[in-house]
């Protein structure tokens, strides 16, 4: 029996997406507040699957963008706040030296900033990947006003 | 030009230090070599080279560096702290621990073509003494090597003007660092022998104002305030007042709380007035009380002995210290009673 192997590959595709893009808009936030306390960016931890699936469910069809979509609305934030966490965890000595050194911000995200703080943003990044690749319950909840399971392996 | 007027009042803590509602208010220029800035603890010595840096705000004033402007309160112009070209050298250990010495340094020189950077880089390494040490990162070196490694990272990135709020920074150090930078340096330091061996101009900081400030060996043996004879750590200040003044001799009659002084001319002053004087403890000389007392001899009580590594401490009453020799206290320290003497010429007078 000839085994199907699109599910697996949708979840990953999925998955990476949703990461690649919650690094890159989670990392940009988390560097813009960094250098205040941003408490409210917990808050949209506390919103349920259930809730983001709703909200989902009122847009027409169901394609492999919006399950991604809809990974990244409960990811983003996770990897937002681990991030923020990490810069802030920085000793700002090494900031305000690479400034006075004539570095621009961008370089010192880069050179300075991301090596030093990658081992839990990287983590992070880890955790979301597994979320978003074993995320049943939006997918779910997505899937099932279509009434096709089918279209979990063809989208 | 290089000119600093800053005023800066803060509303919060913003270090352990110094309290709220401490105010900051300074004027002073900066010529290329060592200008030191000299004052107690929580003065504003580092609040200064925060400004000057970028790293803080004042409210009021203007900072000119090399005649451009970095800060100026009317105009509203901010140079943010990256485009300051200010070599900052904190007491906070600020190696990348992720780069090398090498690599620290070539972040640093960044700036430069890619001959000239690896040109600039190895000369800095060589100047500090740290070619053995190139490949290592920070967390081998030691706290020397480090220190000597920030420094030669800051020369690196050809800053117009160097910031030293660093104790570890000795003469040997500051001589290698006059050598590669031609600039001026502005040191923040405690030490004032450090000053007067190695400091042009020396700036005396007391609660946010500058107490004194001029050519450091002018300013360190003559104190133009009792502030100023204070902070140099002039042990013997007192209230006298005049009375008796002779231009003709040349000097005058000081009346203290509890004995008189024949002391020095006080220029614009009258008898009767109120004066303030102070006395270097290494000035006074001391003698056995039975010596025939002579011109400014004091006959005082010893209260206290504290022996130092070349000399000896002695604390009368009336609040007299002597610091003398310790061969002198040997020849001496059998004395049942004992006499302080005040030279004239050691008196100054306010």
């Amino acid at each position: 029996m000839p085994i199907d192997w699109s599910p697996l590959w949708l979840s990953l595709r999925v998955a990476g997406v949703c990461t690649a893009l919650s690094l890159a808009l989670g990392l940009w936030l988390a560097w813009l507040l960094a250098g205040r306390a941003a408490r409210w960016l917990s808050l949209p931890l506390v919103l349920p699957p259930t809730i983001v699936a709703a909200y989902f469910l009122t847009r027409p069809g169901f394609t492999w963008q919006i399950a991604v979509a809809a990974a990244i609305v409960s990811a983003f934030p996770y990897l937002t706040r681990s991030a923020h966490a990490a810069f802030r965890n920085l000793d700002p000595a090494y900031e305000d030296a690479a400034r006075s050194l004539g570095a621009s911000g961008w370089r010192i995200f880069w050179r300075v900033a991301m090596p030093l703080a990658y081992r839990p943003i990287l983590a992070a990044a880890v955790l979301v990947f597994a979320r978003a690749a074993t995320e049943f319950l939006l997918t779910m909840g997505i899937a099932s006003i279509l009434a096709s399971p089918v279209l979990m392996a063809r989208p | 030009m290089t000119h600093i007027r800053l005023t800066r009042r803060l509303t919060r803590r913003l270090t352990r230090q110094i309290p709220p509602g401490f105010s900051l208010e300074v004027d002073f220029p900066l010529a290329p070599g060592v200008t030191a800035l000299f004052g107690s603890p929580a003065a504003g010595k580092s609040l200064i080279l925060d400004s000057i840096a970028g790293f803080a705000e004042p409210d009021a004033g203007r900072i000119l560096l090399d005649d451009v402007i970095l800060f100026d309160a009317e105009a509203r112009v901010n140079v943010p702290p990256h485009r300051r070209r200010c070599g900052y050298i904190t007491g906070r250990d600020a190696l990348f621990p992720h780069l090398t010495l090498r690599q620290n340094l070539m972040f640093a020189a960044a700036g430069f073509a890619r001959l000239e950077r690896h040109k600039r880089v190895a000369e800095m390494l060589e100047r500090f003494q740290l070619t053995a040490v190139v490949e290592a990162r920070p967390d081998v070196l030691t706290p020397n090597q480090k220190l000597r490694g920030a420094i030669a990272r800051a020369l690196a990135a050809e800053p117009n003007l160097l910031l030293i709020d660093e104790r570890g920074v000795d003469e040997a150090l500051l001589q290698a660092i006059r050598d590669a930078f031609a600039g001026p340096i502005l040191l923040v330091t405690a030490d004032l022998d450090l000053c007067y061996a190695a400091a042009l101009e020396l700036v005396m900081i007391e609660a946010g104002r500058i107490v004194q400030r001029g050519p450091a060996r002018q300013v360190i043996e003559a104190p133009d305030s009792v502030e100023a004879a204070r902070l140099l750590g002039i042990p013997n200040l007192f209230d006298a007042e005049i009375t008796a003044l002779d231009p003709g001799r040349d000097n005058s009659r000081l009346q203290f709380e509890h004995f008189p002084l024949t002391g020095p001319y006080v220029p614009g002053h009258f008898r009767g007035d109120r004066v303030r004087v102070a006395v270097r403890a290494e000035d006074l000389r001391v003698h056995a009380g039975e010596v025939s007392p002579q011109l400014n001899f004091v006959a005082a009580d010893l209260l206290r002995i504290s022996h130092r590594t070349r000399s000896v401490r002695l604390e009368f009453s009336y609040g007299i210290v002597a610091e003398i020799p310790r061969h002198e206290y040997e020849r001496q320290k059998d004395n049942k009673k004992w006499q302080v003497e005040f030279p004239p010429e050691s008196l100054r007078v306010w």
